[in-house]
């Protein structure tokens, strides 16, 4: 049985202004709030990938890197050309010790974000651990 | 962003997580007990004005000084690819997130 939508219409500023929250509480270890944020951010917006990255971002901030490369997929198949997905995907790969795959991951990022505003810098920096041996 | 901690976390940095040490045995070392040598076999020539054991000594503490100082420098070099990392993720999650629909 579906719930019946609520007459509440959520704008873009407020739905910016709630993932901004939920990365804010990420980063203050805060991470089930930030996590009930992102889950309930989900319906509301378009781009479901960024909520979906920002729970990835959960799961490889607690090690659980098998859940995150779960949710950093699932971004990469709903934006499957948003470079910040891969380059999630990729460290995440890195630190689940799957090298080869971490690779392709950042080299799509790269390709993907040749500039690097949208997370091609981070997959070649990233590109660079995995050179040095430090991944 | 606590990214960096984050990160510090869960990289393995097997460079940072060993501690600073300090090689005592090496080439520099041999170099340093020969050059030691030669001030104390000069020691009587030069009327006791270079005392052998103690340039033997701070020829040591300064090699140490310098090793110290390239793995600091090496460190200091990972922890500015650490935080270069977690600036460009934010940056890119802020200008994700400002683009949203």
């Amino acid at each position: 049985m579906s719930r019946p939508s609520l007459p509440v219409t959520v704008s873009p500023e407020e739905k910016r202004f709630l993932m901004e929250c939920a990365f804010a509480l990420r980063d203050a270890r805060r991470e089930e709030e930030s996590a009930a944020v992102f889950r309930g951010v989900l319906p509301l917006v378009d781009d479901k990938h960024l909520p979906l990255i920002g729970l990835g971002t959960i799961e490889f901030f607690g090690g659980r890197f098998d859940a995150a490369i779960e949710q950093f997929e699932e971004a990469t198949r709903m934006a499957p050309t948003f470079a910040l997905g891969y380059a999630h995907l990729g460290e995440a790969l890195a630190f689940a010790r799957q090298q080869e795959e971490a690779e392709l991951a950042l080299r799509k990022a790269s390709d993907l974000d040749p500039v690097g505003a949208e997370g091609g810098e981070m997959a070649r920096t990233l590109q660079k651990f995995l050179a040095y041996g430090l991944l | 962003m606590s990214g960096i901690g984050n990160i510090a976390n869960n990289f393995d940095f097997r460079t940072l997580s060993q501690p600073i040490t300090v090689e005592k045995e090496g080439g520099w070392k041999k170099f340093g007990r020969i050059l030691g040598g030669v001030a104390s076999a000069a020691a009587p020539f030069t009327g006791g004005v270079l005392n052998g054991a103690g340039v033997d000594s701070n020829f040591n503490r300064q090699l140490e000084l310098i090793q110290l100082q390239e793995q600091i420098q090496q460190q200091t070099q990972i922890i500015n690819t650490v935080s270069n990392v977690s600036k460009s993720k934010h940056e890119a999650a802020m200008a994700a997130i400002r683009n949203m629909k």
